[in-house]
């Protein structure tokens, strides 16, 4: 294991730094690895402690302290399905490692939308990017097949494990549907012994997150040093530049200087860093002359499904296995992509929405309804462990009132606001009942769980953008008006696409300091 | 007057060993702490009391070097009484990722360590009638965790190690000899974030040092008493009477 204290900074401000990155999560983590690798200084600021893999499961959860959602006429409290710590969201992801497509990057045609959403086009080009995708999936070691709809996917990736009989059974479903199906890409070694850690650390270098296949290398081999337990609250802008970056170690504030400063504390904190900034250039915040630091903001829709096959089949083997994107676009409409979730099917999910459904049929309410429902859910249980789980990925589409705040009441010290236009809600519902429609005779049933928000894939609060009016960020990541400052979390998308965020912000990381490094010729002795 | 003088710790330099030898030398005794590396035996060195903690660098799993070291301790302090076999290692490793040496060196260390050392102060001990080896052990071999293999087999062999030796020894001719293992629960040091601190062990292994001659022996002591699961009431209640009734 590391010895964090070996690469903590003795007196991080009496340093000026050539790159300070706050956050090292994805975005963070793979930026500062380039530019370290550079020969930059290169010095992380991490607000959560390194988390040991052999210790109690990391805890899910953001700042262990609850978001709060106000989803138009009620507020939620949850914990949201990310990171904290060296690697950030990584930590715990599955490794799904997709790209956008080429369609994605292009202004999305909202058909006379109203209210309308906000413009949905990449700034840079499908084909500088491709380059980029490349190297980000060498280094997180991809594997699995082409997509055949993706003309293209030319992703370098390894072979994965063979299917197990019951998902091979599955594929062919998907392939007689006309749902294109391939092999998920996903960042993991497949070890002898692999669990495919979906949710949790991988104790056994197997699964690429961002700590070992980048952030630890910085550290180890590149000289980057890493700061945790950190917490950046704002940045001091002067003659717009940004002079220091400002947060609290414990009880202490300090007071971090850099050359550079790279945001990249997820699409959550980032806008809320930068709405705290005040200067008198700023007043309502660096990057916020137009109103567009935190709004925009994006989940997906994610809604999970069990696929029963038409007979039993053994289903050991590799779980997180197929995906489909064949419906990313459907009669003109944005619908979006399906893919494997590892975990089989729990009677007690299967209770719980039979019991919603009966009690949304039925005029009157059945006492104990779940304690029969329970029962036949567990008499049923190695029927229902014959399915495999799902899970639809629909995008949604950028709306000015749906945004990040800062909200000193509130426990993590922002408040989210995100309502479901109708038209998300109808695209979601056309998504499920395609997937019924098309994989028919295979039985399929939706597993909802509440909100079918998915609170871990945030993005969209920092759009990059051509025009400043309408973008917080260049198409190089820097904010418009400050010369050393960059965003490169997903606060960048322009667009969620309704794909798994972690290889996009990878690859425009490496993107973002490639850029910083060709303005940067020359870095100054470390003063 | 206290029936023992010089106390000998292995692993000394962290965590558990370390406490040890600060409690020892506070309640009086000479202690001699063995470790691999004399920087951190220094370190306890400054905290233990007064002159009465020295230190000698030896690899437990090195069967050559312990007996030196042990016999270089009687010949220069006097007999030693007490022997607390601490020193461990706890690789965190799953096991196809763990080379095969360091497997294997982990079990050395782990189990036969212990053997030497205890091969080196028990023919003085018994020629003395007087002893106490402590053997720090773990029931992590009854429910380990994934990453531990070479640690909890190691573990899960001292149990029968300090068992069997201790039927070696007749409990009529030598009854002041007394092999135990001693188990101090989840400690927080190197090994483990959560427990209780390390400074609390050390009552709980003076409670072994102080058994009485022709006292337990060949038992499990997990924390501050003696760890009997398969004991049922009536055995419990049979046991507790002929404890008030001195039979032992």
């Amino acid at each position: 294991m590391l010895d964090w204290k070996l690469y903590s900074p003795e007196d991080p401000e009496s340093r000026l730094w050539d790159v300070v990155v706050v956050g090292a999560g994805m975005g963070g983590s793979v930026l500062g690895w380039s530019l370290a690798r550079q020969n930059l200084s290169v010095l992380f600021l991490e607000r959560g402690l390194p988390v040991n893999p052999f210790s109690a499961a990391p805890r899910l959860g953001y700042l262990n302290k609850k978001l709060t959602v106000l989803r138009g006429d009620r507020s939620v409290e949850l914990d949201p399905y990310l990171g904290n710590g060296p690697g950030g969201s990584t930590l715990m992801y599955g490794a799904a490692l997709e790209r956008f497509r080429r369609e994605d990057f292009k202004e999305t045609d909202y058909e006379g939308l109203q209210p309308a959403p906000m413009p949905s086009d990449w700034p840079i080009a499908y084909d500088d990017f491709i380059p980029y995708y490349q190297a980000a999936e060498e280094l997180f070691r991809v594997c699995g097949t082409a997509d055949p709809r993706d003309p293209d996917d030319n992703s370098p990736m390894r072979r994965p494990p063979p299917l197990s009989e019951r998902d091979q059974h599955l594929f062919d479903a998907f392939e007689a549907a006309g749902l294109a199906p391939y092999r998920l890409h996903v960042g993991i070694d497949y070890k002898p012994g692999c669990a495919e850690c979906l949710g949790i650390l991988c104790p056994r270098d197997c699964k690429s997150d961002a700590m070992s296949r980048v952030l630890k290398p910085a550290l180890v081999d590149h000289h980057a040093n890493l700061l945790s337990g950190f917490e950046v609250e704002s940045l001091e802008e002067t003659e717009g530049q940004i002079k220091a970056v400002v947060g609290k170690l414990g009880a202490h504030q300090l007071r971090i200087r850099g050359r550079i400063i790279v945001l990249a504390a997820g699409a959550l904190q980032t806008p809320v860093i930068l709405r705290n900034s005040i200067s008198e250039r700023y007043p309502r915040g660096i990057g916020n002359d137009f109103d567009l630091v935190g709004r925009g903001l994006m989940f997906h829709i994610s809604e999970m499904f069990a696929l029963w096959p038409t007979r039993k089949l053994p289903s050991i083997g590799s779980a997180r296995a197929i995906s489909s994107r064949a419906l990313n676009v459907v009669d003109g409409r944005k619908i979006g992509g399906i893919q494997s979730m590892v975990a089989t099917v729990h009677p007690f999910h299967v209770s719980t929405v039979a019991k919603e459904v009966i009690e949304r049929k039925l005029p009157f309410k059945i006492p104990f309804l779940r304690l029969p429902l329970t029962a036949a859910a567990v008499l049923s249980a190695s029927f229902i462990r014959r399915a495999a789980l799902f899970s639809t990925l629909v995008e949604d589409f950028p709306y000015h009132d749906n945004r990040v705040v800062p909200d000193q009441q509130a426990p993590s010290g922002f408040s989210i606001v995100y309502v479901n236009s109708k038209e998300l809600d109808a695209r979601a519902s056309t998504m499920r009942k395609l997937v019924k429609s098309r994989l028919a005779p295979h039985r399929v049933l939706f597993l909802p769980l509440g909100d079918n928000l998915n609170y871990g894939h945030p993005s969209g609060t920092c759009r990059f953008g051509k025009e400043p009016d309408r973008s917080v960020l260049s198409p190089e990541n820097q904010v418009h008006g400050v010369a050393n400052l960059y965003v490169v979390d997903s606060s960048f998308f322009p667009s969620s696409a309704g794909i798994n965020p972690s290889l996009t912000i990878a690859a425009n990381a490496l993107r973002v300091a490639d850029i910083i490094a060709q303005r940067n010729h020359h870095p100054p002795a470390a003063a | 007057m206290k029936q023992f003088r010089t106390v000998v710790v292995t692993g000394a330099g962290t965590g558990i060993g370390r406490a040890l030898c600060v409690g020892f030398t506070f309640d009086d005794y000479v202690v001699v702490g063995l470790g691999r590396t004399a920087a951190t035996l220094e370190e306890t060195k400054e905290v233990c009391k007064n002159e009465l903690f020295s230190y000698l660098v030896a690899d437990v799993a090195d069967s050559t070097a312990v007996a030196a070291a042990l016999a270089q301790i009687a010949a220069e302090l006097g007999p030693i009484d007490v022997l607390v076999c601490n020193a461990a290692v706890y690789p965190r490793v799953y096991f196809l990722d763990q080379p095969a040496d360091e497997w294997t060196r982990a079990v050395t260390i782990n189990v036969c360590g212990v053997a030497n050392c205890c091969r080196a102060v028990l023919p003085s001990m018994l020629e003395r009638n007087a002893g106490r080896i402590i053997i720090v052990g773990s029931f992590a071999d009854i429910s380990p965790l994934p990453g531990t293999t070479a640690y909890s087999a190691s573990k899960g062999a001292l149990h029968p190690l300090a068992r069997a030796l201790s039927t070696e020894i007749d409990r009529q001719r030598y009854p002041n000899v007394l092999i135990n293992e001693f188990n101090p629960g989840a400690t927080q040091t190197a090994m483990s974030e959560s427990g209780h601190e390390p400074a609390a062990v050390y009552p709980w292994l003076k409670n072994i040092v102080d058994l009485p001659s022709g006292g337990t022996t060949g038992r499990i002591f997990l924390c501050d008493r003696e760890f009997r699961p398969d004991e049922g009431r009536k055995a419990k209640l049979k046991r507790y009477l002929l404890q008030r009734i001195g039979w032992q």
